[in-house]
């Protein structure tokens, strides 16, 4: 169960989030986008504290750069961390060979975000049957959970590297 | 994590792990049910919105 405190989010976010139940928030931008946001489970490391993490626009076209949708999301992210103690996974998605400017926008959005340093963020690089996967791991500093996941993550790459010599860069 | 990891869980984890991302856009653009989405392996996180400082 994951807790989030709407007056919290819809104070601190620069777009107003509104919580559409199954686990998902959706926003809209000034532009007019429609942006979701949402958190699955996710046991692909074994454990039942860990969500994928998704965002998704309805809408079709190029997306425009704009701060307030990182700082939307980036906001929703630290609240996930300051109220649950667990893990977030995010895959970039691969259906139309973008993944790697995903990779990049996201690893951008972490970093220039202030509250960064609190945070532990890995990305792993796999290449499988010719198709690039960029999986990341988000966790809070300083949590027993956090540890525990670093390790499984690490664990897991270091398992795949060795037994199929398939190459993985780790950021 | 299962011990004897084969080539093939690994790619299959890979195909998984996409599928869940297009099976949840999915879900959420149709509207379709927990219940619904589950029997299609997405499981929504259950969240509580709470007023805690």
């Amino acid at each position: 169960m994951l807790r989030f405190n709407i007056a919290r989010l819809q104070s601190q976010a620069p777009y107003n989030l509104v919580f559409e139940g199954d686990g998902t928030f959706t926003f809209v931008t000034a532009a007019g986008r429609h942006y979701h946001v949402g958190f699955i489970e996710d046991f692909t490391l074994g454990r039942d504290d860990c969500y994928q993490f998704f965002i998704a626009t309805s809408d079709k076209g190029v997306y425009v750069p704009d701060e307030k949708i990182r700082d939307t999301v980036m906001i929703l992210i630290e609240e996930f961390f300051r109220l649950n103690d667990a893990a977030i996974l995010y895959i970039c998605d691969t259906s139309d060979g973008r993944q790697a400017i995903r990779n990049r926008l996201f690893r951008n959005w972490y970093n220039r975000h202030s509250d960064n340093l609190q945070y532990i963020c890995k990305t792993a690089e796999f290449q499988v049957e010719g198709v690039c996967y960029y999986a990341t791991i988000l966790l809070k500093k300083g949590t027993v959970s956090s540890i525990e996941f670093l390790r499984l993550f690490e664990e897991y790459i270091v398992d795949v590297r060795m037994k199929f010599g398939m190459t993985i860069n780790v950021e | 994590m299962k011990d004897n990891l084969t080539k093939e869980d690994v790619k299959s984890a890979f195909r998984k792990m996409v599928e869940m991302r297009s099976k949840w856009e999915y879900c959420i653009k149709n509207k379709i049910s927990r219940a619904e989405a589950e029997k299609i392996g997405i499981k929504y996180a259950d969240i509580t919105l709470t007023c805690d400082a």
